[in-house]
């Protein structure tokens, strides 16, 4: 049997028209559900946890989100200085040639450090 | 051969899911997917009591006349080959030859 063209042509426009309703239909039901499950609280943990935060300066679960001003800064055993969390391992690698995954050089400076007090 | 016909006979030799898997990959690779997704959430989000018939209807609207005309062709290109195989078969792989 053959098909005239302008009935394939019409035939294959409505195929694709079912096929992309279809994946729109898809796409909704996922997004309408999920921003209506954002609207209820959890029965687990009895929190709005699915609703994520848009706040700046904070991430989707509001938590803080480290800006330079709001690192926490420790004190180096070995030179003393308040070196920043990030680069406290860095730092310690190159303080005076000792490495933290040396546990003979950081056992050292501890004992260092109590010699130290002792005096 | 009606149309609702060689969609049955489409679903019944797995081409319609071969087409609608093809359909999601193309639309994912370019993008577009990602953007009516952002466009849905951010309807969804402003009108927190939309229900669903309403959601969807705005979003096939927008899907419908924003969909890259390179996808929306190379589909229907697809979509006729696998239309010309279920009617007549010999002559499809004769145009195939060709």
């Amino acid at each position: 049997m053959s098909m005239q063209p302008t009935s394939l042509a019409a035939i294959s426009c409505t195929i694709f028209e079912d096929l992309l309703r279809d994946y729109t239909h898809e796409l909704t039901q996922k997004i309408h559900r999920m921003s209506k499950l954002a609207l209820q609280k959890c029965e687990r943990c009895n929190t709005y946890c699915r609703q994520h935060c848009t706040k700046p300066g904070f991430d989707i679960y509001a938590n803080n989100i480290q800006t330079p001003s709001s690192i926490p800064y420790y004190q180096c055993l070995s030179c003393r200085r308040e070196i920043a969390a990030s680069r406290y391992a860095a730092h310690m690698e190159k303080c005076k040639g000792r490495s933290l995954s040396s546990a003979t050089s950081y056992a050292s400076l501890l004992d260092g450090d109590s010699a130290n007090d002792d005096e | 051969m009606t149309a609702e016909r060689i969609s049955e006979q489409l679903h019944e030799n797995g081409d319609y899911e071969r087409l609608a898997n093809e359909l999601e990959y193309k639309l994912e690779t370019c993008g577009w997917a990602s953007q009516l997704r952002d466009y849905t959430r951010g309807i969804a989000r402003g009108n927190t009591g939309i229900d669903f018939k309403n959601l969807y209807e705005i979003t096939l609207n927008t899907a419908t006349e924003s969909i890259p005309d390179t996808v929306k062709m190379g589909m229907i290109k697809d979509i006729k080959s696998s239309v010309l195989k279920l009617a007549s078969p010999n002559e499809a792989t004769e145009n195939q030859k060709t």
